[in-house]
């Protein structure tokens, strides 16, 4: 990628996609799903796949976006969850005070979703702002400060379910989890569409081209006047609104949400976006990278899951995936000091 | 010329810090079109006033003037704003941007909505780098170009900000010598178009060259600011290192010196080439040079914390080949690093830890530490060195920087060693501390040890060694014998 990079990408930006061994490993995939089973080129399962591909993905670019600061943020699945769970039990609330009736108890719940999803958002990007604040104006590192979030929204969860889940009904959300326009499910078009957003802001804005300004040499950046700590906590909100998405996302898909869910997914996402070539030192990567290694990486669970593959097979090979791609970026960041 | 108002004026500057008057009634001024140097030695005070000029520290007293007008920078981006831009010593741009990137960050040029302007970006970097006469692809990335390229881009940085006075701080530090040539055109086309320029090198010949004045900086003080034009090195130099000794420090006493215990012949990595000196035992061996010379790296490298790539290091009469610090220490070599509160020490624990933390494993029984024998190990070293403390169980965090530096050489002397490096050993300790220090450091070269010496204060490295090697730019540029010791013979090769 480096290579790709440093050679200025612009006038030929196809064939350099084409040279990208992200690509090449997708197709590989694809064809041996294909020679292996015969669901695997199945509409149902692709979309399936696509699905999965959305909610992990959406992860991995707010990761994106706080890594090319030089940052890290550990709490996106904590928030993701706790967005969604905020989402329902505020909508709750202010439909009781509305005094309208909700099907709530019995864990059925069906309130306007558009409020749930509101205040969904509303909640991701408030978590990552004050992530952001913690990390760039109280100087906590970024590592200590998600940690302590994500624990805390864990415990968070648990109190507000009550250890039960939240059922989600309604048209709404079945449109977000269950409908498909020409072979691509919704979640996988607002995926590719917060995708398309993040790309214009990173590469195209002087504003997302500071992100890697700091993440390359932030006192370099610091001493040109820019106020680095707002482009920070900008990252972070970044951050929790694609965690956030990834909620509405995913749980629309389950038509439920429940405390626990999706934990271990923030080391997913990293594992993501380092394949995809963002650096954790910052200041290096592509969202769309990103997106082709989120690709991979759920059809390569796919086919797991096709193949019979137990869960326990598949967590050891995101933990080796992931120490493979880390290990592969530092080396390679040494011999490029060299 | 006009010799109407001067573009910057700094007038009796002061700035003390705890214990140190770094800056004293510094004054100072600039023409346009003017260069103006300022060179002494490390920690005449250069440092600290190109940050009170910038706005990095804000003086204890005296005023800084732009243009005839008061300025008060808090920051960087205060001086810039006044027309004021600085060229660090080590280069402070992103590697992973492009060249026009890095050149405009901060003030790029903005589209509609907030869009890069990247082609008009890049036109405006070229313009830049054309006016510099250099030929540098304004979108290739920073990270791919030499040092030298990366300079440059540097000064188009400082003048993208349209400055008045671009201060240069070791510009030349990391170049060869056509780069400095090249670099030195630079500045003269940039005086030519009215700028006022500070600059700041230790190479006497490139000041020489193209400053119009030059102000000599010692201890804080301005010595002098004389024409460039009637004046030369040895003056210079002379005004520099000054003359008079410090009295009460000569613990010299001469010692018989015993059989070579390290010889490196023409050893040499990336930082510095074919160095080549031999070290008896009992004997002090200097080594002096300016910030660059590179002889932290040499005694690293010695102490198997760099790599050797050339040449050869024989140690007792064996070829070693250091992997690590510790084949260095198993070999009987010890490093007392200038640093102690990051590598010398663990502050919070006591004395007595910190003295037999490099020998627990002659301290204990069965894997369990003899509390006794670390006790009464560490008594020893107390009264041999001096060292003031309550109770050997203080805290090290507490003593004074002076007897902590004793706990380290303490910590050596009881690991057995016989070749000691030391790098500043008296660095932030006051006068009193410091005799008892040299005192502590002859001792060890009385009990027949070799000592390798690395100190700022050259007058301290010559009343303690036996021999003084001079470094300069990776390389030795002379040697000299206790005799032949003279600050101003040794500091002209300084700028070899």
């Amino acid at each position: 990628m480096t290579q790709m990079e440093l050679m200025g990408q612009k006038p030929r930006r196809i064939p350099a996609l084409l040279k990208d061994p992200l690509v090449w490993l997708i197709v590989a995939v694809i064809v041996v799903g294909a020679l292996t089973s015969p669901y695997f080129l199945t509409p149902l399962n692709l979309a399936n796949t696509m699905r999965n591909t959305a909610a992990i993905g959406l992860l991995s670019l707010g990761m994106t976006s706080v890594l090319l600061t030089g940052r890290i943020d550990l709490s996106v699945a904590a928030t993701m969850v706790f967005s969604v769970i905020l989402g329902v039990v505020v909508t709750v609330e202010i439909g009781a005070l509305l005094g309208e009736r909700w099907l709530v108890r019995g864990n059925q719940f069906a309130g306007p979703p558009l409020l749930v999803i509101a205040v969904t958002l509303a909640t991701g990007i408030i978590v990552g702002i004050l992530n952001g604040i913690g990390v760039a104006y109280l100087k906590v590192a970024s590592f200590i400060m998600t940690l302590v979030t994500l624990t805390a929204l864990r415990g968070w969860n648990y109190i507000l379910t009550n250890g039960h889940p939240y059922y989600l009904r309604g048209p709404t959300f079945d449109w977000i989890g269950d409908s498909v326009y020409f072979g691509f499910p919704t979640g996988f078009l607002i995926f590719i569409l917060v995708l398309v957003v993040l790309l214009v802001f990173l590469k195209g804005t002087v504003m997302g081209s500071r992100f890697y300004a700091i993440g390359g040499n932030e006192v370099a950046t610091v001493y040109t006047g820019i106020k680095t700590n707002r482009y920070v906590v900008l990252a972070f909100a970044i951050s929790g609104a694609c965690s956030a998405l990834a909620g509405v996302v995913l749980t629309s898909r389950l038509k439920s949400v429940d405390a626990p869910l999706g934990s271990g997914y923030e080391l997913t996402a990293i594992a993501i976006a380092v394949i995809g070539g963002v650096s954790l030192a910052g200041g290096i990567g592509s969202p769309v990278r990103t997106v082709l290694a989120a690709i991979l990486f759920a059809s390569v669970l796919n086919l797991f899951g096709i193949w019979g593959v137990s869960t326990w097979y598949q967590n050891l090979t995101i933990g080796l995936a992931l120490i493979l791609a880390v290990g592969i970026s530092s080396v390679r960041r040494r011999i490029l000091e060299r | 010329m006009t010799q109407t108002t001067p573009l910057l004026e700094v007038r009796d500057l002061s700035k003390a810090f705890p214990g140190v008057q770094a800056l004293d009634n510094v004054s100072f001024d600039l023409n346009a079109g003017e260069v103006h140097s300022l060179i002494g030695e490390n920690g005449a005070g250069k440092s600290t006033l190109l940050s009170c000029i910038n706005g990095l520290q804000k003086p204890t007293s005296g005023k800084i003037y732009i243009d005839g007008r008061l300025a008060a920078f808090n920051s960087p981006v205060d001086a810039i704003g006044q027309r004021l831009s600085m060229v660090h010593q080590e280069l402070v741009l992103c590697p992973n941007l492009t060249v026009a990137e890095n050149i405009f960050l901060g003030r790029e040029p903005k589209g509609p909505g907030g869009l890069k302007d990247t082609a008009r970006l890049e036109r405006d970097a070229s313009d830049l780098l054309a006016q510099l006469r250099v030929s540098i692809d304004p979108s290739g990335k920073l990270g791919l170009l030499s040092l030298n390229e990366q300079q440059i881009v540097e000064i188009c940085r400082a003048l993208a900000a349209d400055p008045k006075v671009i201060v240069l701080d070791e510009p030349t530090a990391s170049l060869n010598d056509d780069q400095v040539e090249h670099l030195l055109g630079i500045i003269r086309d940039l005086k030519k178009r009215g700028l006022g320029i500070v600059y700041v090198s230790h190479r006497l010949n490139e000041v020489l060259d193209i400053s119009d004045r030059i102000t000599v900086l010692r201890d804080g003080q301005v010595v002098a600011t004389e024409r460039a034009e009637g004046t030369d090195r040895g003056q210079l130099v002379s005004l520099m290192v000054g003359r008079e000794r410090k009295p009460g420090e000569n613990v010299y006493s001469r010692r018989e010196l015993g059989e070579i215990v390290l010889d490196a012949q023409k050893i040499g990595n990336s930082h510095f080439r074919d160095v080549s000196f031999s070290l008896r035992k009992g004997e002090i061996l200097g080594i002096a040079g300016l910030l660059g010379c590179q002889r932290e790296a040499v005694v690293r490298s010695l102490f198997g914390a760099q790599k050797i790539d050339d040449g050869k290091l024989v140690v007792h009469g064996k070829i070693q080949n250091f992997r690590s610090p510790h084949d260095a220490i198993d070999n009987g070599i010890a490093f007392m690093a200038a640093d102690r509160k990051q590598e010398g020490l663990v502050l919070n624990m006591t004395v007595a830890d910190n003295i037999s933390l490099t020998i627990l494993d002659r301290l204990t029984a069965f894997g369990f530490l003899k509390r006794g024998s670390v006790l009464e190990m560490t008594r020893k070293m107390i009264d041999l060195l001096a060292i003031k403390v309550s109770a050997v169980t203080q805290h090290v965090s507490q003593l004074s920087g002076g007897n902590q530096q004793k706990v380290v050489i303490g910590k050596w002397i009881a690991r057995k060693c016989d070749i000691i490096i030391a790098e500043d050993p008296t660095r932030g300790v006051d006068v009193g501390a410091k005799y008892e220090i040299w005192r502590a450091i002859q001792s060890l070269a009385e009990e027949g040890r070799a000592v390798i010496l690395l100190t700022t204060e050259l007058e301290e490295m010559m009343t303690a060694c036996d021999r003084i090697i001079v470094m300069g730019r990776g390389r030795i540029t002379g040697t000299f014998r206790r005799d032949e010791f003279s600050a101003e013979t040794i500091a002209h090769r300084f700028f070899v």
